[in-house]
């Protein structure tokens, strides 16, 4: 099936299909969170799993047009392109940021007690 | 002369494969993206460049591929991972995390002449002493700020009014400073004040402890009388005569000034800052207002959006810029806060853009009554029934305590941008922060939802612009602005 593809739900949604073997339910969920500033954005499966189906319906229907649903298709999109680099970046390099924050820390002697005043109250 | 040449490899080509570095991104333009290591370096390149960098098709003998290896946001076998440099980098950004509190806010009282509309107290009337803070929890207030680690501490004296309450500033400094000696600490003491009730003899003694002051100027007195109403209808006049004063007798630079953003001040940016260059003033925060207090009581008639205080912002820093230029030193304090964390390895000491938060970290507040709050956001909270960001009372509670209890661990959780949802990825996440307190208080738990939240939305769009500057690189404008990190002239200037 073609990665992406959309349907109109109406004046006031849209759904979009997206291919599970090609983008990452954790892609899809992290660039679907900036969505939700302006519309409810629901996750189903589809009946032979290959798809994952992203529901948007706008928290402000009359301001809704043709236009702006065209748009949220375009831009989801390219979110979902950007999350999914992001995820294979964190992947590739999480080893040497935990090496980075831990080397960073353990030579600060922020993790020392100190506490050279009495606590008594 | 024994001359050793290094082997042919040496001279050979660098090695074609590289590994990633941790780096987050975004787009900033139609045709660029920004690229932000681990530690806060930043790159400005052609759209399409991150994908191309993680497909491996990034051409190895171009600049800007060595600029990214400089940037330490790639390796290759020629620019290795340098553990020891990035831990180095990243331990430095957060330098402001050393000595832990050092900013101690004590609320001495709550009486106050003035009815400022954006105000964070309760404002009592002017001879209500009840609302004094009494000698005992001064005391024991002074010990807890004591039992902070740092050796370099800050006492910031507020109200209410606390030029009402002179006996309790001169009791309160006598006391600061007998214990910070007896520690080997070193303290700085503010007092901040609407400098309404400022006389000869309180400015001789302010001289003679060394203390600064800090003031509110909001702009030309139309707007300054009307977000700052008092009996008389003349805050603006006693402000600036007390400006006047202050600098004659403390100095230039023992004086500062703060304006706070309302509505009225949206339509006026050039005529605020016109002001601070009447007064001689040499530094502005333009900075929005807090959803606290009496600005959430008056929310309906003293509201606004973001987007409004981003083009605030913007024609403000525009007309700065150009006074600047045209040989006027001014400093936008919050541009430079950014810029700071932005150009060089360093963070700020700024406590409402940090990670971890500068709320109860890096700033205790002390109340009248020995009720000790994260921040002023967290005590106005309180005074409007909410008592979530209280965590604890003085004649109670050590600072270990304090540090322990359930508030103050409920906010820690929500306390690090870097692992909070929507800025865990952001490119943004070195030179932002976190602000529990103002999630807690507008959205109703610490850790909030970023694609509503005003905090991420204002500060998001301050830096883009910000680095759509950058990217523009007018020789004149930066600088400029370098001239304000380094706090030093620009000798480009005009004269």
């Amino acid at each position: 099936m073609a990665p992406i593809t959309v349907g109109s739900e109406g004046k006031c949604a849209i759904t979009v299909r997206l291919d599970r073997r090609q983008f990452s339910r954790r892609a899809l969920t992290r660039a679907a969170y900036w969505f939700s500033k302006d519309w409810f954005v629901e996750f189903s499966p589809e009946e032979d799993d290959t798809a994952i189906v992203v529901n948007f319906r706008a928290k402000e229907p009359t301001q809704t047009t043709a236009e702006i649903l065209a748009m949220l298709s375009a831009e989801f999109h390219n979110a979902v392109l950007d999350a999914e680099l992001r995820c294979q970046i964190e992947e590739e390099t999480a080893n040497v940021r935990e090496l980075i924050l831990a080397k960073a820390f353990s030579e600060a002697g922020v993790l020392e007690v100190e506490n050279p005043i009495p606590d008594g109250v | 002369m024994n001359r050793r040449f290094l082997p042919p490899e040496a001279f050979g080509l660098p090695d074609a494969s590289y590994s990633l570095l941790p780096f987050r991104f975004r787009r900033l333009t139609a045709d660029r993206e920004l690229l932000v290591s681990e530690c806060g370096e930043y790159q400005i390149v052609p759209r399409g460049t991150v994908r191309a960098l993680v497909e491996r098709r990034l051409d190895t003998q171009s600049a800007l591929y060595s600029d990214l290896c400089a940037k330490q946001i790639i390796a290759d076998g020629q620019h290795g991972t340098d553990l020891e440099l990035l831990a180095t980098k990243y331990r430095t950004k957060r330098e402001f995390m050393w000595g832990s509190t050092r900013l101690h806010i004590f609320v001495i009282t709550l009486r106050c002449d003035h009815s400022c509309v954006y105000c964070q107290v309760s404002r009592q009337s002017t001879n209500a002493d009840r609302f004094d803070m009494s000698a005992a929890t001064a005391e024991r207030a002074l010990d807890v700020m004591m039992q902070s680690p740092g050796s370099d501490l800050t006492l910031e004296i507020q109200g209410g009014e606390a030029t009402l309450a002179v006996s309790l500033v001169q009791q309160l400094v006598s006391n600061a400073k007998s214990k910070a000696a007896a520690l080997g600490k070193h303290l700085n003491i503010v007092l901040t004040s609407n400098l309404a009730h400022l006389t000869d003899e309180l400015l001789e003694y302010l001289r003679s402890e060394g203390i600064k002051v800090s003031t509110s100027l909001d702009g030309p007195a139309f707007i300054h009388n009307r977000n700052r109403p008092r009996p008389g209808g003349n805050a603006y006049e006693l402000a600036v005569e007390g400006i006047r004063r202050c600098r004659e007798v403390l100095g230039e630079n023992q004086v500062s000034a703060l304006m706070t953003t309302t509505l009225i001040s949206l339509e006026h940016p050039c005529e605020i800052i016109d002001e601070y260059v009447r007064q001689s003033l040499h530094s502005i925060f333009l900075r929005p207002i807090s959803p606290y207090g009496f600005a959430v009581r008056t929310r309906r008639k003293f509201g606004y959006e973001t987007a409004r205080f981003l083009e605030f912002y913007k024609t403000g820093l525009h007309h700065i810029i150009d006074l600047n230029r045209r040989g006027y030193r001014l400093v936008e304090v919050y541009t430079k806060l950014l810029l700071t964390k932005i150009l060089t390895p360093y963070g700020t000491g700024y406590v409402d853009l940090q990670s971890p938060a500068g709320a109860g970290f890096g700033a205790l507040v002390y109340n009248y009554n020995g009720d000790v709050y994260v921040s002023d956001e967290g005590r106005m909270l309180a005074e409007m029934g909410d008592f979530g960001m209280r965590i604890g009372n003085v004649h109670a509670d050590s600072r270990r305590d304090l540090l322990r209890s359930p508030q103050f661990l409920n906010m820690v959780e929500a306390w690090c941008n870097e692992g909070l949802p929507g800025c865990s990825d952001c490119a943004f996440q070195p030179f932002c922060g976190a602000d529990p307190t103002f999630h807690y208080a507008t959205q109703g738990d610490c850790i909030g939802h970023r694609p509503t939240s005003g905090f991420c939305e204002r500060n998001m769009s301050v830096l883009s612009y910000l680095f759509e500057l950058i990217a523009q690189d007018n020789p004149e404008t930066m600088g400029i602005l370098w001239s304000w990190i380094a706090d030093r002239p620009d000798t480009g200037s005009k004269q």
